[in-house]
C-alpha cells in the first residue's frame, strides 16, 4: 500500500473514531506536503454531519518524520496550541492528537488548516520597499501578541514553569544537553561558546511566552498580506522575551527579519517597545544573538546524528557561516 | 595513485547524471537524483584536501596544547591514524577549555584563534580552504 492510501485509512478510521460513525466523517483530497524540516505534513478535507448540517473543515496533519533536527513532544505542542485558542494570537486551533502513534502510524496533530502561504524571505524578495517595511511591521506586531499573552490564565504555566530569572541559563542547560546527548565527536567550539555564555547569562526579568523559531517562514499570509496563522510552535516555552527578539535579530537570520537602512534592529525594537511598554534591553539581545547561533549549531550538529543513523537524507553539519559567527562572537 | 578519490567520485557523478536524463524518471526519484549528485559533488570538492587538512590540523592543536600550561594531557596515548588521532586531540581542546574555565583569557583566545582557522581551513566546509599564513 502506498503512503497515500495508507494515511487516508488511518485517516478515516481515526477521524471515525473521534466523531463516531453517526456523523458520517468522510476524509478527501489527501496530500502531502513538504514544508518545514522538522514535520512531515498532510493536507485533507473532513466532512461529518451533525444536528445543525453537513459540515466541512480544511485540516492539517503534522507528523514526526523518522529523523529531524531537533526532537519535540507532540503532546506538548498541542497543548500550547490548545492554550492559543481563545487567545488574540493567530495560530492553528488543535482538533486532535495521537501522541505516540498508536493510530496514525507515527506521533500527530490533527490542526485546522488556515488559507495563505509562508514565504521564507518576502521581507527582501519582489515586494516595493513600503510594502516590505509593512509587512516587517507586522510581524513584529505579531511578535508582540506572542509576548503580551496572559500565560498566567491559560494552562501554560502548569505544562511549562515559570524559569524565572534564570531563563537563559535554562535555555543553555537545554541546549548543552541536547549537545551532549547528540554529537558524535567533539566540538570544542561549542565548548567554548557555552562557557560564554554561561558567564554572561542575563536575568529574565518578566517571563512571556516565547516562540523560539519566529521566522516569515513559519507566518501564513493571505493574498492581502495579511497574517492568518503563526506555525510550528514546537519549540514554544516560557521564557525570555529578549530569546525571540535576539533569535529575529542574529546576523546569520538577517536576511529573513531586517531591510538594509529601512528596517534595522532598533526600528524593531522601537516599535516593539511602542506595542509592549517594555523596554528592550540591548546587551541581554546581544546575549541572545549569540546563544541563537549556538543553538543552530546545535541543531545542526542533531541533523549530522539523524543522517549518520538513516533517519533523513540531507548531510548536516554546523556550517562555516555558523561556527565563525560563533567563535568570531565569543573572542 | 589514480583515480584520486575526488576524481573517483566525480566519475560515479557522471554515471548519476546520465541516469537523471531518463525521461521515464519520476519526479521524486528526479529529486532524490539531484539530491545524490549535489551532496556528491560536495564530497568530491574536499576528498583529496581532507588528509592535508588534518595533518595540518593535526599540528596546529597539539601545537597549542603544547603551549597551555598546567595541563596534564597524555599526548603519548594519540593514536597513529590521522583522523582518529584528530579526534582525540579535539577532545583535548575540550578538556583543555573545561580545566581553564573562564578566567585564563590569554589561553582562551590562541584556542580561539586555532578553532577560526580551522573553520577557514576546513574543506568541507569551504569551496576555497584557506590556511593561515605567518601574519594571521
Amino acid at each position: 500500500m502506498s503512503d497515500d492510501a495508507a494515511i487516508f485509512d488511518a485517516l478515516q478510521q481515526f477521524v471515525t473514531t473521534r466523531l463516531g460513525p453517526r456523523a458520517r466523517p468522510e476524509v478527501s483530497n489527501v496530500q502531502r506536503v513538504a514544508t518545514g524540516r522538522a514535520r512531515e505534513n498532510w493536507l485533507f478535507d473532513l466532512s461529518w454531519s451533525d444536528d445543525t448540517g453537513r459540515h466541512h473543515e480544511p485540516l492539517i496533519v503534522r507528523q514526526d518524520p523518522e529523523g529531524g533536527l531537533i526532537d519535540t513532544d507532540r503532546a506538548t505542542e498541542f497543548a500550547v496550541l490548545q492554550a492559543l485558542e481563545s487567545s488574540a494570537v493567530p495560530a492553528p486551533r488543535p482538533r486532535w492528537l495521537d501522541a505516540v502513534g498508536a493510530e496514525l502510524t507515527k506521533p500527530s496533530l490533527v490542526m485546522s488548516r488556515s488559507v495563505g502561504t509562508c514565504e521564507y524571505y518576502c521581507i527582501n524578495g519582489d515586494r516595493p520597499l513600503e510594502q516590505r517595511r509593512a509587512l516587517a511591521r507586522q510581524f513584529c506586531a505579531l511578535l508582540a501578541s506572542v509576548h503580551l499573552l496572559d500565560w498566567s490564565s491559560t494552562s501554560l504555566g502548569t505544562l511549562f514553569g515559570d524559569p524565572g530569572p534564570r531563563a537563559a541559563l535554562g535555555e543553555l542547560d537545554r541546549w548543552e544537553a541536547i549537545l551532549a546527548a547528540d554529537q558524535l565527536e567533539p566540538w570544542p567550539e561549542l565548548t567554548l561558546a557555552g562557557q560564554w555564555l554561561r558567564a554572561r547569562a542575563p536575568l529574565n526579568s518578566g517571563t512571556v511566552l516565547v516562540h523560539a523559531d519566529f521566522k516569515p517562514g513559519n507566518v501564513l499570509l493571505d493574498d492581502d498580506d495579511a497574517v492568518t496563522a503563526l506555525l510550528d510552535w514546537e519549540l514554544a516555552h516560557l521564557g525570555d522575551r529578549h530569546e525571540d527578539l535576539g533569535w529575529v535579530t542574529q546576523p546569520l537570520r538577517r536576511g529573513e527579519h531586517l531591510i538594509d537602512g529601512a528596517w534595522e534592529a532598533e526600528h524593531l525594537f522601537a516599535l516593539y517597545e511602542e506595542l509592549t511598554g517594555v523596554a528592550v534591553d540591548r546587551v541581554a539581545v546581544a546575549w541572545w544573538n549569540i546563544f541563537s547561533t549556538f543553538k543552530t549549531a546545535v541543531m545542526q550538529i542533531s541533523g549530522l546524528r539523524a543522517y549518520v543513523e538513516g533517519r533523513i537524507d540531507e548531510p548536516y553539519q554546523p556550517s562555516a557561516a555558523v561556527l565563525r559567527e560563533l567563535l568570531d562572537s565569543v573572542v | 595513485m589514480r583515480p584520486s578519490i575526488a576524481e573517483h567520485l566525480f566519475g560515479i557523478g557522471r554515471l548519476l547524471d546520465a541516469v537523471a536524463e531518463d525521461p521515464g524518471l519520476s519526479e521524486a526519484s528526479r529529486r532524490l537524483l539531484s539530491d545524490a549528485t549535489k551532496q556528491l559533488a560536495r564530497l568530491a570538492a574536499g576528498a583529496d584536501e581532507r588528509g592535508r587538512f588534518v595533518d595540518w590540523d593535526n599540528a596546529a592543536t597539539l601545537a597549542v596544547l603544547a603551549d597551555l600550561d598546567g595541563l596534564d594531557l597524555d599526548l603519548d596515548l594519540l593514536a597513529a591514524d590521522a583522523v582518529a588521532r584528530n579526534g582525540q586531540l579535539r577532545q583535548m581542546l575540550v578538556t583543555a577549555l573545561e580545566t581553564l574555565g573562564e578566567h585564563e583569557a590569554g589561553a582562551r583566545a590562541q584556542i580561539t584563534r586555532h578553532l577560526r582557522h580551522r573553520v577557514d581551513a576546513n574543506p568541507a566546509l569551504n569551496k576555497q580552504p584557506r590556511y593561515p599564513s605567518e601574519d594571521d
